[in-house]
């Protein structure tokens, strides 16, 4: 076994140790994104992946609409590439995704923004 | 339609027509997340800036961003700017009875790198008359 699989062995293993510090979100992911100049629409074809994250932290701001952020950990092997179209759905809440995620091939950590 | 959503209309079927999917010219409008754009696309931005000659027409510029690989030299872009040319200097189009945008002459500004890309942006001022 490589190292590449040991660490995504032991990473599921921390997931699991974290018991209620971690919970089971849904990323829905949307492929084949395109415009339609004709009508002036964006379509995409969506795709549902459970998982379990951990928040980082959490964070409000109020300027010229109210925001809540969270920073999310996540397993990159599970999740795959995500896009600012990509969605995520944690207790029944929709969440964006921001445009910058961080990956060091193992772990991804992303920005989600929901208005208050 | 309001004038804006007409112009959007107008200037957009450019994009979506036939002749200019046969250039095979990825096309993108602003506010899009372009996935597998490649090393060479546009960026559509419609900017009705200026005033019209009556209240439902409306002036402006159209910023079309032509990225291509960054050290490519400026030939690329020039060549895509012509085709441009090609599909709005000097047109008159219309998709909607009532309305109609004006396209006048165009000018190129050489951007610079970005990442991995070049940016330049051809600006094109229109007139859209709305009745």
């Amino acid at each position: 076994m490589g190292y590449a699989s040991i660490i995504d062995n032991q990473l599921l293993l921390a997931f699991n140790m974290s018991k209620d510090l971690a919970r089971f979100v849904t990323f829905v992911k949307k492929l084949d994104v395109s415009f339609n100049f004709g009508t002036s629409t964006v379509s995409e074809t969506p795709s549902s992946i459970t998982t379990k994250i951990l928040d980082v932290k959490s964070e409000k701001t109020s300027r010229e609409n109210n925001i809540t952020k969270k920073t999310i950990m996540f397993k990159r092997k599970e999740v795959g590439d995500l896009t600012l179209y990509d969605t995520i759905i944690d207790g029944g809440l929709t969440w964006n995704l921001g445009s910058a995620a961080k990956d060091n091939g193992f772990i991804g950590i992303v920005d989600i923004y929901k208005e208050l | 339609m309001g004038k804006y959503v007409n112009l959007e209309k107008d200037v957009f079927s450019v994009f979506d027509s036939a002749a200019w999917k046969a250039e095979s010219i990825k096309t993108f409008p602003g506010n899009f997340v372009a996935m597998n754009s490649g090393n060479e696309f546009l960026r559509v931005s419609i900017i009705p800036s200026g005033n019209g000659i009556n209240i439902t027409s409306i002036s402006g510029i159209i910023i079309i961003d032509i990225f291509t690989s960054a050290g490519s030299g400026p030939h690329g872009s020039l060549v895509i700017a012509d085709k441009l040319d090609s599909f709005l200097q000097g047109k008159t189009l219309s998709t909607t009875v009532g309305s109609s945008v004006q396209f006048h002459s165009s000018t190129m500004i050489p951007k610079g790198i970005e990442g991995s890309l070049h940016r330049a942006s051809y600006t094109i001022p229109f007139n859209h008359f709305g009745v």
